[in-house]
């Protein structure tokens, strides 16, 4: 057994099943938040149908490596990073062309493995014409051909798309068993490994890659710091930092979408933390930080300034001018020192 | 593949197998019977109604050897070949992938030669949404009067996509959502050739999560065996499905209602550790929500459910002023779960919202222990309102504040909703009796009860009222003595006491100069930046 994904034992053990008394469908859909280890399971899967030993996915077989290596020539991955030109900039979906290439392909027998495999990474960026264009090839492919769709936002696709793959869903490991999975299998020390199961939502690849990056919690502690600066800025520097995001997000949009993430994270501890329950909280190392900043706002403070960070997130995905929606939210957090002055009435009343 | 998945294994093959689309099934048979075939037809429907699967047994009905009685009879070459995909008059044209002019015109030339050994030449154009205007209207002379040997069969999930002209055309069969009985009898079958055993129960559970696609049910049926081999039972399907049981449901609606925020979070937090799906949860909390709100309104009937059900349903909302129910269900009713959002945050958001709503509404119950700053609520109303000097330094529009523009957001409303209850106490009889006095004053001379809409009631202490009015004009004309004299009375009679009245002006008279010019670059800077005038107050030894 070498299937390199954890966690998600009813799926590998549904898949070996229906390997066994083959029943393997020609379509699965794979449906999982981003960075939750669906690549990893779809190369498994590839593994598996082609792997030369009786115990697929065995992992050592040469048909194996290759495939872990990415040079298998049988098994293809469409993606936004078009094949020929790799160096070019991601496109914004695949298009029909590259739906008439698989067509194409999958027409002809498998090179050297049992099995063609098809992977399209990021099935919902398909283009309209071009998931309509698989629709019946996914439905009816000729022989010894196995297609993949991997999808971390599942509504976008087409009902016609959902309803013809088997659906293995891969839900966000509960915090638990990632922390042990990142004890044992990556020598975490467990207090770090118990922060990044917390910080990485239940998606593995994520909390691996953050593990390995030796900066990332220092990175992330000074993005936390500067957010929290925010609360006690005047609305002329908060307007500031909301232009200077929208600098950044022209950039990367990754960027501001992580640092706003964050920050919703740390307003749902700070909100978690208000309402007794800290147990639940993400931020566990900042723990004191959390408490203090919870003793400044009152509860409704923190629940509007979690709503509006949330739909800041939305509404930056949906293509909203950046700029109004950051300038927007600088208005809607709550400010500390009003609170402080508040309180200093209060204290004077 | 080594055995086909099972829709396509048990894709019906004759009329009377297509499930659920008796309306469509019976007339085509009819037809066939009678031998009136229509050169053009439209299958429209939902995924997985049996759309293609219905063209392709007409395709074997037309062809059909033996003739029969309008159903093929799967045996001969003919139907055989066309089961397989071989039949080289059976033409299936995948028109998503084949949509430009280019294809249509290539399959406009080869109309015209006669079919190689069937009767009819059958094209079966699926996913026709797809094709290009151009290929559509490029279409449609062949569509309206093709050779006689020549039969369309156009299959498309999406028919508002077509071209009018295409739709008037052919004849359209419009295929339905199959119902559940429809799905579970076909469940059945396919349970029954291979040899799987199911409870029914467990069929009904599959077929209402397919939403009436036989393809979806299918699939979920395979899935089901796949995992869990020959067996299936309810319990089984419900965990694979991510069905919870209503236990924590009912458990969170129990703390949303009996107002305990960490409770909640913490039964929340459970759900999300086992890993249970939380869209499926959201649906059977709001489910049963719905259910306390039927209870509580008194529509116990209504409800189906068991006596114990119904109540412990009602033990639990007894205590609970209807409003609570009321907002609970709507702060969990708006709640959207999309579909690739694992997040338990919108939850968690409105488990705190739910108890946050009971806080407002009865200051009372401030009893957590991780409140730490209870004394900061109670001095905000102060802070808004109360007329002595050290409050006045930060009103709610802080023009001598150090930051400009501390003014509230305008998105959160709560502190201009609370300054009322909370207002000085001696101004509450006289407003809440100042409505008696208008009434009163107004039976008396319409007129005055008019002007004295204009002011407002600010103190009243030591028989002496003090009004505070808008306009000069209205207070000239109510210092008229005789006026006067008629207000002093009124008042004194509704408030049992003899009072005074003392007419000022009011602040308000001010607004009007300030909205035009704001004194001050604070205000100024304050109001590019978006800030809103939402009161104004006199201060003196500010300015």
């Amino acid at each position: 057994m070498a299937w390199q994904i954890v966690g998600y034992n009813k799926l590998i053990d549904l898949l070996q099943r229906s390997l066994r008394s083959g029943r393997l469908s020609h379509a699965y859909l794979i449906a999982g938040p981003p960075h939750v280890g669906k690549m990893t399971l779809a190369v498994g899967l590839s593994q598996a149908v082609n792997c030369e030993s009786g115990e697929p996915p065995c992992g050592v077989c040469r048909s194996c490596q290759r495939i872990a290596a990415g040079k298998h020539p049988d098994i293809k991955v469409m993606s936004l990073l078009s094949a020929e030109r790799p160096k070019e900039k991601p496109r914004t979906e695949i298009g029909i062309d590259d739906v008439r290439d698989m067509q194409h392909e999958a027409s002809l027998p498998p090179y050297e493995g049992r099995y063609k495999v098809f992977v399209v990474d990021g099935t919902e960026r398909l283009s309209t014409e071009a998931a309509n264009s698989v629709l019946k090839i996914l439905e009816e492919p000729p022989p010894r051909v196995l297609i993949l769709l991997l999808s971390s936002r599942e509504h976008e696709l087409l009902p016609t798309v959902t309803s013809r793959c088997q659906r293995l869903e891969m839900r966000p490991l509960s915090a638990s068993i990632s922390r042990e999975v990142l004890v044992q299998r990556w020598g975490a020390d467990p207090e770090k490994a118990d922060l990044m199961a917390r910080l990485s939502g239940g998606c593995l690849g994520w909390a691996v890659s953050a593990l390995a990056d030796a900066e990332y919690l220092e990175r992330r502690r000074q993005d936390i710091a500067a957010l929290n600066a925010v609360v006690s800025m005047s609305y002329r520097e908060r307007f500031n930092v909301a232009a200077e995001w929208t600098r950044r997000f022209e950039r990367s949009r990754d960027d501001i979408a992580g640092l706003l993430n964050l920050w919703l994270g740390w307003w749902r501890d700070v909100l978690l933390v208000r309402a007794g329950c800290p147990a639940a909280v993400t931020n566990i190392d900042l723990k004191s930080d959390l408490e203090a900043q919870a003793a400044q706002f009152i509860t409704e403070e923190a629940l509007s300034a979690a709503g509006s960070v949330f739909r800041a997130i939305e509404q930056l995905s949906v293509n909203a001018n950046p700029r109004l929606v950051l300038e927007v939210l600088m208005l809607a957090i709550p400010g500390v020192d009003r609170a402080k002055t508040s309180q200093t009435v209060a204290g004077k009343v | 593949m080594e055995s086909l998945v099972l829709y396509r294994k048990y894709r019906p093959q004759t009329l009377s197998e297509v499930a659920g689309q008796e309306h469509v099934t019976r007339t085509l048979k009819n037809a066939l019977e009678r031998q009136r075939i229509a050169h053009a037809y439209l299958f429209c429907g939902p995924r997985g109604t049996g759309k293609t699967s219905t063209g392709r047994i007409l395709a074997k009905a037309v062809n059909c050897e033996t003739g029969g009685h309008g159903e093929p009879c799967n045996a001969c070459t003919t139907c055989r070949a066309i089961t397989e995909g071989t039949a080289l008059d059976v033409i299936e044209v995948d028109a998503a992938s084949n949509r430009g002019i280019d294809e249509v015109r290539d399959l406009r030339e080869k109309v015209n030669y006669a079919p190689n050994n069937a009767r009819y030449k059958v094209y079966i154009i699926d996913e026709v949404h797809m094709l290009t205007d151009a290929a559509s209207n490029a279409l449609l002379k062949t569509l309206e009067e093709p050779p006689p040997y020549v039969i369309f069969v156009l299959a498309t999930t999406e028919p508002h996509r077509l071209l009018p002209t295409i739709l008037s055309r052919c004849q359209r069969y419009d295929f339905r959502r199959l119902n559940q009985p429809a799905v579970v009898s076909r469940l059945a079958y396919i349970c029954q050739m291979e040899k799987f055993q199911a409870q029914p129960e467990a069929l009904n559970l599959i077929a209402s999560s397919a939403t009436g696609s036989l393809r979806d049910a299918v699939n979920l049926l395979e899935q089901m065996f796949n995992y869990f081999g020959q067996h299936m039972e309810l319990a089984q399907v419900q965990a694979a499905l991510g069905v919870t049981g209503d236990r924590r449901a009912r458990e969170l609606a129990r703390h949303l209602m009996a107002r305990n925020t960490a409770a909640g979070l913490q039964t929340l937090n459970s759900v999300v550790r086992d890993g249970l799906d939380l869209r499926q949860f959201h649906r059977e909390l709001t489910d049963y929500l719905r259910q306390l709100l039927l209870v509580k309104s008194g529509a116990s009937s209504a409800v189906d459910a068991t006596a114990e059900d119904t109540a412990e349903m009602q033990s639990v909302v007894a205590a609970v002023p209807l409003e609570h129910v009321l907002s609970v269900v709507k702060i969990t009713g708006r709640l959207d779960l999309r579909l690739d959002n694992y997040s338990s945050l919108p939850l968690e958001l409105a488990i705190v919202e739910c108890g946050l709503e009971i806080q407002q509404k009865a200051p009372a119950p401030e009893a957590h222990p991780q409140e730490k700053r209870p004394e900061a609520q109670p001095a905000r109303p102060v802070r808004a309102k109360a007329p002595t000097p050290p409050a006045a330094a930060v009103p709610a529009m802080p023009a001598g504040a150090a930051r400009p523009v501390a003014a509230k957001p305008v998105e959160t409303p709560q502190p201009a909703a609370r300054p009322a209850p909370a207002a000085p106490v001696q101004e509450t009889p006289l407003k809440a009796d100042w409505n008696k006095v208008l009434v009163a004053v107004k039976a008396v001379n319409k007129n005055i009860a008019v002007r004295l809409q204009d002011c407002e009631p600010i103190s009243i202490e030591n028989g002496v009222a003090v009004l505070g009015f808008g306009h000069s004009f209205h207070k000239d004309k109510i210092e008229e003595p005789e006026h006067r004299k008629l207000v002093e009375d009124t008042l004194s009679k509704v408030m049992g006491s003899p009072y005074k009245i003392n007419c000022t002006l009011q602040v308000q008279e001010k607004k009007p100069q300030t909205q035009q010019a704001p004194q001050g670059h604070l205000i100024k800077a304050a109001l590019q930046l978006g800030a809103k005038i939402i009161n104004t107050e006199e201060q003196r030894h500010d300015e």
